[in-house]
């Protein structure tokens, strides 16, 4: 081999040898980035099911605290029932009538406004039926 | 026409509720107090059983459709009688009507919401279901997708109550009340013009005579009709059968009973052909046919 060769070889191995660095330091900083996300994903994953623990805590405590508003609401209305109807039986013994009893209760119903005042009049029309 | 059959009110009371002109006739014995006494629990029902009052009774039903409603032991006994009404009358008289009474158009009341806005329903639909009712719980329950709709009742119902408060509250001897055109003989009798229905606001069409206790009433489609934007004629009267307004009737039903009156008009007024099933005094027309029972010549004065 002659000097000429040698020195061609020689340049040829040194670039696949630098070419061979450059690809494994781009591998290293390849695989870096991806432990990097990996990483990431997994803070991501426990932070979650910490979050979905303590979601699931407070469902359960809205779900108690539900049941509660129900049961009370029950015993409420029951209570409720049991004084109109006390109430209602009470009225109308003590009227002694039932053809004019007023009104004993209303839920919700109850007029807001007073009733309009009726007016005298002398020029109002016959008694008359027709439709409304 | 005898001295008791005449009208003797030289001053009437007058005053707007439910929508319409309320009236006691009397010959004296009413006064200021006592009229404002009748007006106060005219109004007190009103607010319980119209639809159109957003904490009435009838829409805490239809806002709870699907759900038990606690209702007072008044409201318990309309709906009671409803139940009773609808049974009788093999399901023409429906207080469920009200959705599709609001699909056709009417959904307000015709001030609030000018006729001719809608698109009418294209497909029959009969309305079904059951209102419900617990006496003992005291509640009551509507189909889902259902609403309440008392019109067909509630207004005799109001009346028959104030008539209670009057005839209580004065013993004067001629004492009518009427209620915008439905009409209840609280005492003595009287001579009710019957309004020509081709003609409203019109010279009479004939006079009845109630009497003590009894009512009168009217129902047809004259006074809430609408076109709706598809030119389709409309009116209030829905037939439960087809969901559809009812023929273009009026029926004048003269009753012992006041709410009787006012449900048999009704009902008469949907399906006119069962007037030969009614004994009450009962007139029914539809364009130029006239029906009549038997009854009805018993009543009629001209």
């Amino acid at each position: 081999m002659t000097s000429t060769a040698i020195r061609i070889y020689t340049a040829i191995m040194a670039l696949a040898c630098g070419g061979a660095i450059v690809f494994a330091l781009q591998q290293q900083h390849q695989a870096d980035t991806w432990q990097s996300d990996s990483r990431a994903w997994q803070d991501l994953v426990a932070k979650s099911t910490a979050q979905d623990q303590l979601n699931a805590r407070r469902l359960k405590l809205v779900i108690h605290r539900y049941n509660l508003l129900v049961r009370n609401t029950t015993r409420s209305q029951r209570k409720l029932l049991a004084a109109l109807q006390q109430r209602s039986s009470a009225s109308t013994s003590a009227a002694g009538y039932t053809a004019t009893r007023t009104v004993t209760y209303s839920t919700g119903g109850g007029s807001s406004s007073p009733a309009p005042a009726p007016v005298a009049t002398s020029s109002a029309p016959p008694p008359t039926t027709k439709t409304s | 026409m005898s001295a008791l059959e005449a009208p003797t009110t030289a001053v009437v009371w007058e005053w707007r509720a439910t929508g319409t002109t309320w009236r006691i006739y009397h010959s004296g014995g009413v006064d200021s107090r006592i009229a404002r006494l009748v007006a106060a629990q005219i109004e007190r029902d009103e607010a319980r059983w119209s639809r159109f009052r957003p904490l009435s009774d009838v829409s805490r039903i239809n806002a709870g459709a699907g759900r038990w409603v606690p209702v007072g032991s008044d409201t318990m006994a309309l709906l009671a009688d409803c139940c009773r009404w609808t049974a009788e009358t093999l399901g023409v008289f429906q207080p469920l009507v009200g959705a599709v009474l609001e699909a056709w158009g009417y959904r307000v009341g015709l001030q609030e919401r000018p006729p001719g806005t809608t698109t009418s329903p294209i497909r029959n639909a009969a309305v079904g279901g059951e209102l419900l009712i617990d006496k003992a719980a005291r509640a009551t329950m509507i189909p889902p997708g259902m609403r309440l709709d008392l019109g067909g009742i509630a207004k005799s119902w109001i009346a028959t109550r104030a008539a209670a408060v009057l005839r209580e509250a004065t013993d004067d001897e001629s004492l009518l009340i009427d209620g915008g055109g439905d009409l209840v003989a609280v005492r003595g009798s009287h001579l009710v013009a019957v309004e020509d229905p081709g003609i409203p606001g019109g010279p009479a069409h004939t006079h009845v005579l109630i009497r003590d206790g009894q009512g009168v009433a009217t129902s047809g489609f004259g006074r809430r009709q609408w076109l709706n934007a598809d030119h389709v004629e409309a009116h209030h009267l829905i037939d439960p059968a087809t969901g559809r307004p009812g023929p273009r009737c009026h029926a004048t039903v003269v009753a012992d009973d006041p709410v009787t009156a006012d449900v048999v008009a009704t009902v008469l007024a949907v399906r006119p052909e069962l007037i030969a099933r009614r004994d009450e005094a009962c007139l029914v027309t539809r364009g130029d046919q006239v029906w009549r029972t038997p009854a009805w010549g018993e009543v009629v004065r001209s």
